[in-house]
């Protein structure tokens, strides 16, 4: 883990409580809005700092519990199950769909991505159309 | 081993005095480690006062927490990152942070409280302040955040600018 995960680093800041707080602390907070990260990071200098530092901390963004490939229900078929986590009801296999209802984990994952120099290298795929979209720092 | 009948006197950061049951001081991992560090035996009462850094005020909202969870199950249970949900704040928690959580406090109390259960590792206290916390957060405007969080904003036109067109790479 990174050295800024430590308990003993709080942010500078005169104003805010919420800025007071220990890192670990905020970033237990942001565990419980995920979705909420692109509002946040606009919110200030220092909230910016501290959601960027979030999304690059956090190690695993899950967004299915399970998936579930069934190759037995007939010859010529294969069954994929889904299994999505409790809160993430409305939640679309779909990356197109996904961003439409920008929901929950999904603008983490999305916020992460941009914020990796790796991006450069990801393509993701629509499956309406099935075309592979490069996803730079630039787009 | 806890010796539910075993008190603890606690002493503020302002100089106060409190004495707590060891029933309630069992779910503070600070308060438990201080006492063990005094490596006392069945018969060692009563023991030292353990110093806090949380303000008399702020400690008698804690021990009414505490009193209303001394029964609850010890460790407290960690929860997966799937688990992790605000919404399931148990009724009597809510009344309990409605109480001293109003607009003219400013959430002054509940930043308090927070730090408090922080400080003194009360990891349900701690979990379900933070949740409510993140619930104010929850679905709202960023001006509405900064409003909240009593934030101005600090940002030129230029820096909202290239921030809006780093969140529209993302919702894109």
């Amino acid at each position: 883990m990174e050295d800024a995960t430590k308990s003993e680093e709080i942010i500078d800041s005169r104003n805010c409580p919420f800025e007071l707080l220990p890192r670990e602390l905020v970033w237990s907070i942001f565990d419980f809005v995920p979705e909420t990260v692109f509002s946040l990071r606009s919110v200030s200098h220092t909230f910016q700092s501290l959601v960027d530092s979030y999304a690059r901390m956090r190690v695993r963004i899950p967004l299915v519990d399970k998936i579930i490939v069934n190759t037995a229900t007939a010859p010529d078929e294969i069954s994929i199950t889904i299994g999505m986590p409790e809160k993430e009801t409305n939640f679309m296999f779909f990356v197109d769909q996904v961003e439409e209802e920008s929901l929950s984990k999904t603008n983490l994952l999305a916020l992460r991505l941009r914020l990796n120099p790796a991006t450069a290298h990801v393509t993701k795929q629509i499956p309406f159309d099935g075309a592979l979209h490069n996803i730079s720092q630039d787009g | 081993r806890i010796y539910p009948l075993m008190r603890v006197t606690l002493t503020t950061s302002d100089g106060a005095s409190v004495t707590v049951s060891r029933q309630l001081t069992k779910h503070s991992g600070f308060i438990e480690k201080a006492i063990t560090d005094m490596a006392v035996d069945d018969n060692a009462v009563p023991l030292s006062a353990v110093a806090v850094d949380v303000d008399d005020a702020t400690l008698k909202l804690v021990i009414e927490w505490l009193t209303e969870h001394r029964d609850d199950a010890l460790p407290y249970p960690e929860k997966t990152d799937e688990e992790r949900r605000a919404d399931d704040i148990p009724a009597w928690d809510q009344a309990f942070v409605q109480k001293w959580d109003t607009k003219e406090d400013q959430q002054q109390t509940l930043y308090a409280v927070i730090t408090a259960a922080d400080k003194l590792d009360i990891k349900g206290l701690l979990d379900m302040t933070c949740k409510t916390l993140a619930n104010k957060i929850n679905g709202k405007t960023v001006e509405e955040m900064r409003e909240i969080l009593q934030l101005e904003c600090d940002f030129t036109e230029e820096e909202l600018a290239e921030i809006r067109k780093e969140n529209a790479w993302c919702e894109n």
